[in-house]
C-alpha cells in the first residue's frame, strides 16, 4: 500500500549549479520544489559543487546547461562523482539532464578541435560538437504530449539504438553524426517543410530529440523545460516518489493555474514556431 | 597622403549621408556609421579624436552613466562628443566620432564620452583607444548573444589598450578583474547597506568561488547576484578596496555621502534605486579622475537626473506614476527594478511590457532569462494588479504564477500599449510602467502618456471610475 508522501523530504541533488547554471536552468529546480511543496511534499535541495561528495538518500538528480568553457571546467569534477551517479541511476533514481550537463553525463564529448572529453557514462550517449548552431523554438512530441521550449545548440548527440524523448515536430533534435538526418542544419530544417504557418507540421523525417530510458531523461529543451512542460516535472516527481513506495498527491489549485498558464505559453510557441 | 584622403572622403560621405537622413526627419546615428565602416573599416581609429576619450561599458548602467557624464562635463564648459542619442555599437561610435570633427577632420570637441556595447569591445576598443574606461558591472545578459559574463570580460580585456586607465566596480568581482597589470585603475563601490546580507540569495549568481583558489567565497556584504564585497577564507583573496565609495544612502532625505579619494562630501542622491547609487559614485569617480574639483562634482549632482527613458516619476492627482526601465533578458536588471518597485509604500498597479519579443512573427527570443530574475518580488501584497502586454505575455504570466503571484492579480493583453487601458486605477496609490530598452520609445512612452491621461481624467472627475477604455492598436 502506498505510503502518504511527506514523511521525509524529497532529496533533490542539483549538480554543479555554478558552472552549469545558464539559460535559467535553476528554474527547473525551483519548479520541482514548488510542485512538490504545494502538494505537501517537503523538498531538500543539495547544490553539489566541485570537490563535494554525493550525499546519501538522493531521490532525484538535476544537471543544467552551460557553455563549452564550463563543460571543460566541470569535466574533472563530474568524473570525480561519476561512480556514485551511475549507482544512483542503476537504482532507478530519476535524472533530468539538460544540454551541456546531459553531454557531460554521457560517455564522451568530441570538441570542435577534435579534443575528446570523457563523460560520466550515466547516459549511453556520445556528443560531437560540430555543424551549424541551431537557435530557435523547439517542439517535441513525447509520451506526455507536446513539449515546447527553446533549442540552442551546436552539437550532435548520438543515442545509439536507445529511446529518445520523442519525435521532433519543430527544431533539429539529436541528429546523430552518422545515420538518418546526419548533417542537418537550420537551413535543411527550413527546407524540410518543418517550418509551419499557423499550425504545427510534423517534421517529415525521423528526427528525434533527447534520451528517455526508464528514469533517465536527457534533452536540449530549454525554457527552462519544466516551466513550459509541467507534465514532465510531475513525471519526475512521481518517479522519485514511487521509488520510495509513495505517490504524488493531486495538483493543488495554484498548480492547476500554473498549468493553465504553461499551456498558453506552449500554445504561443506551437502556433508559429520560429528559428534563426 | 592617400591614407589621409581616404579618411577625409569617409568623413565627407558620413556627414553628407547624415544630412540627407536628417532631412528625412530621422536621427541618422547608425546608418552613417555603417557607411563609414564600409568605406574605411578602421575609421574609429583613423579619425582624429578629441583630446580626451572616455568609454563607458558594462551590462547595466552604461547609458545612464554616459548621459550623466556628458551633461556634467558640458556644465563644466567642455564641448562634449557623445553617442548618447545614438547606438552603442561600432556604427554608432563611428557616427559620434565623425560628428565631432570638422569637414577637414579637425576635432571640434574637447572630450568624447562614448557608451560602448560590451560585446562590441573587440571592434571598438583598439581604434577608440580610450584614456579611461568605466565598467559598471558584468552580469548575465541575453543568453543567445552574450554566452556568460566571464566570457564578455575576456572579450573586453583582450581588446583593451595597455595604457587605458580603468574605473571599475569593486563590488563586482568579474568587472573588477578587467585589464592587466599595465592598466592603471581605481575602483568605486557602495558601502554596506542595511538591506545587504552576508551570503548570496536570488536566482542568478555568476561567481560563488574564489577566482584564485576555487574555495567558496565569504561575503562582508552581499547585495544581489554576484554584487557585494567578498573575501576568500582559504587564500586571503579579497574584493579590491575602493577609493570612491557611496555610504549612508538615505532615500528619505535624498542625500548620500560620497567618499572621493580620501575626502568626504555630502551630495544629493540623484535617485534612490541602488543601480543609480552605483551610477552616481561611478560618475563622481570619473569626474574626480578628470580633475574636476570635488565641490563642483557635488554641485553637479544637484541638477543631474537619470534619463527619463530610464526612470521618471510624476504625481498626477494623488497618484504617483513611475516609469522604470526593466531590461528584459537581463535577470539582474529586472530583479533590481522589481526590488525598487516594492520599496514604494502604497497600493500598486503595474504595467509589465518586458518580454523582449516585439513581434512573435519575427523575434526569435527565448524567455529562459525570466528564471534568472527574482519575479518573487512581484508577489508582494501591495501589488493589486499586474497587466502584461506583448507577444510572450503568457510566458511572463507563467513566470509570475510560479513566483507565487495571486492569479487573480494577473491580466494579459496582446497589445503592449493597451495594457495601459486595463489598469484599474481605483484605490491605487502608485502606477508603474515597466518596459525594456527596445520598446522604451515605441510602447513605453505611449503607455506613460495614456496612464497620465487616464489619471488626469480621474483626478478631474474626483471619483476615478472610468467606464470604458479605448483600445487602439499597439504602435
Amino acid at each position: 500500500m502506498a505510503e502518504q508522501a511527506g514523511s521525509r523530504p524529497l532529496r533533490l541533488l542539483h549538480l554543479f549549479p555554478t558552472t552549469l547554471g545558464l539559460n535559467g536552468e535553476s528554474g527547473n529546480v525551483d519548479i520541482l520544489r514548488r510542485r512538490a511543496e504545494s502538494r505537501g511534499v517537503p523538498v531538500e535541495v543539495t547544490r553539489l559543487e566541485a570537490g563535494a561528495v554525493v550525499p546519501a538518500g538522493v531521490d532525484l538528480v538535476f544537471i543544467g546547461s552551460g557553455p563549452v568553457s564550463a563543460q571543460m571546467q566541470t569535466q574533472a569534477a563530474v568524473l570525480a562523482v561519476a561512480e556514485p551517479l551511475r549507482a544512483l541511476a542503476a537504482s532507478g533514481v530519476p535524472f533530468l539532464a539538460i544540454g551541456a550537463g546531459f553531454q557531460l553525463l554521457g560517455q564522451s564529448i568530441t570538441l570542435a578541435d577534435g579534443t575528446g572529453l570523457t563523460g560520466a557514462s550515466v547516459f549511453p550517449v556520445t556528443t560531437i560538437v560540430a555543424g551549424e548552431r541551431v537557435v530557435g523554438d523547439f517542439v517535441v512530441e513525447s509520451r506526455l504530449g507536446m513539449l515546447a521550449g527553446f533549442e540552442n545548440r551546436g552539437s550532435y548527440v548520438d543515442i545509439g539504438s536507445n529511446a529518445p524523448i520523442g519525435h521532433v515536430v519543430y527544431g533539429r533534435g539529436n541528429v546523430a553524426a552518422s545515420g538518418p538526418g546526419a548533417g542537418a542544419s537550420a537551413a535543411a530544417i527550413a527546407a524540410s517543410g518543418a517550418t509551419a504557418e499557423g499550425t504545427v507540421l510534423v517534421a517529415p523525417d525521423d528526427r528525434v530529440e533527447g534520451f528517455w530510458v526508464e528514469n533517465l531523461i536527457g534533452t536540449h529543451l530549454h525554457g527552462p523545460v519544466l516551466a513550459n512542460n509541467p507534465a514532465l516535472a510531475d513525471w519526475l516527481l512521481e518517479a522519485a516518489l514511487v521509488r520510495r513506495g509513495q505517490t504524488l498527491p493531486l495538483a493543488t489549485p495554484d498548480l492547476v493555474e500554473i498549468d493553465r498558464r504553461a499551456s498558453e505559453a506552449r500554445a504561443t510557441i506551437m502556433a508559429a514556431p520560429l528559428s534563426e | 597622403m592617400l591614407r589621409v584622403l581616404r579618411v577625409l572622403l569617409t568623413i565627407w560621405a558620413v556627414k553628407l549621408s547624415a544630412l540627407a537622413i536628417r532631412a528625412l526627419g530621422r536621427p541618422g546615428t547608425h546608418t552613417p556609421g555603417l557607411i563609414a565602416r564600409k568605406l574605411h573599416p578602421g575609421i574609429i581609429g583613423a579619425v582624429r579624436h578629441p583630446a580626451r576619450v572616455i568609454a563607458v561599458t558594462g551590462t547595466n548602467g552604461k547609458t545612464t552613466v554616459s548621459n550623466l557624464l556628458a551633461e556634467a562635463l558640458e556644465a563644466e564648459g567642455l564641448r562634449v562628443a557623445s553617442n548618447r542619442s545614438g547606438s552603442n555599437i561600432a556604427a554608432g561610435v563611428a557616427t559620434a566620432l565623425i560628428g565631432a570633427v570638422s569637414w577637414t577632420g579637425r576635432p571640434k570637441a574637447d572630450i568624447a564620452v562614448i557608451e560602448m556595447d560590451e560585446r562590441s569591445a573587440a571592434i571598438i576598443l583598439p581604434g577608440l583607444s580610450p584614456d579611461l574606461l568605466v565598467c559598471m558591472n558584468l552580469t548575465r545578459d541575453s543568453i543567445k548573444r552574450n554566452a556568460h559574463p566571464a566570457y564578455v570580460a575576456w572579450i573586453i580585456s583582450s581588446a583593451l589598450p595597455v595604457n587605458t586607465s580603468l574605473v571599475l566596480n569593486a563590488d563586482d568581482l568579474i568587472a573588477s578583474s578587467l585589464g592587466s597589470e599595465s592598466n592603471p585603475r581605481v575602483y568605486f563601490a557602495v558601502d554596506r547597506l542595511p538591506t545587504d546580507g552576508d551570503r548570496p540569495s536570488g536566482a542568478a549568481v555568476d561567481i560563488e568561488i574564489c577566482p584564485v583558489c576555487d574555495h567558496t567565497l565569504s561575503w562582508e556584504y552581499w547585495r544581489f547576484n554576484h554584487i557585494g564585497k567578498a573575501y576568500c577564507p582559504a587564500c586571503g583573496f579579497r574584493s579590491p578596496e575602493a577609493a570612491y565609495r557611496a555610504r549612508d544612502v538615505d532615500a528619505a532625505s535624498g542625500r548620500v555621502t560620497l567618499e572621493l579619494d580620501g575626502q568626504s562630501r555630502q551630495a544629493r542622491l540623484i535617485n534612490d534605486n541602488i543601480v543609480n547609487v552605483y551610477n552616481e559614485i561611478a560618475v563622481a569617480a570619473v569626474l574626480d579622475q578628470l580633475s574636476v574639483p570635488k565641490d563642483r562634482i557635488v554641485a553637479a549632482f544637484e541638477l543631474l537626473s537619470p534619463p527619463t527613458t530610464r526612470f521618471a516619476a510624476e504625481v498626477v492627482g494623488d497618484v504617483q506614476l513611475v516609469r522604470l526601465l526593466t531590461k528584459g533578458l537581463v535577470g539582474v536588471a529586472c530583479s533590481r527594478a522589481f526590488e525598487y518597485l516594492t520599496s514604494f509604500r502604497g497600493r500598486k498597479a503595474v504595467v509589465l511590457n518586458i518580454d523582449e519579443a516585439s513581434e512573435r512573427s519575427t523575434d526569435v527570443e527565448n524567455t529562459a532569462w525570466t528564471y534568472d530574475a527574482d519575479y518573487e518580488y512581484l508577489a508582494d501584497d501591495s501589488i493589486a494588479q499586474i497587466v502584461i502586454g506583448g507577444a510572450r505575455r503568457h510566458d511572463q504570466a507563467l513566470r509570475l504564477a510560479i513566483a507565487g503571484v495571486d492569479p487573480a492579480r494577473i491580466v494579459t493583453v496582446e497589445s503592449e500599449t493597451a495594457a495601459a487601458d486595463l489598469i484599474e486605477l481605483d484605490g491605487v496609490d502608485e502606477v508603474f510602467n515597466l518596459h525594456s530598452v527596445h520598446n522604451a520609445l515605441s510602447t513605453g512612452t505611449p503607455v506613460q502618456r495614456r496612464l497620465r491621461a487616464r489619471l488626469e481624467g480621474s483626478a478631474e472627475r474626483e471619483s476615478g471610475a472610468e467606464s470604458n477604455s479605448s483600445s487602439s492598436a499597439a504602435s
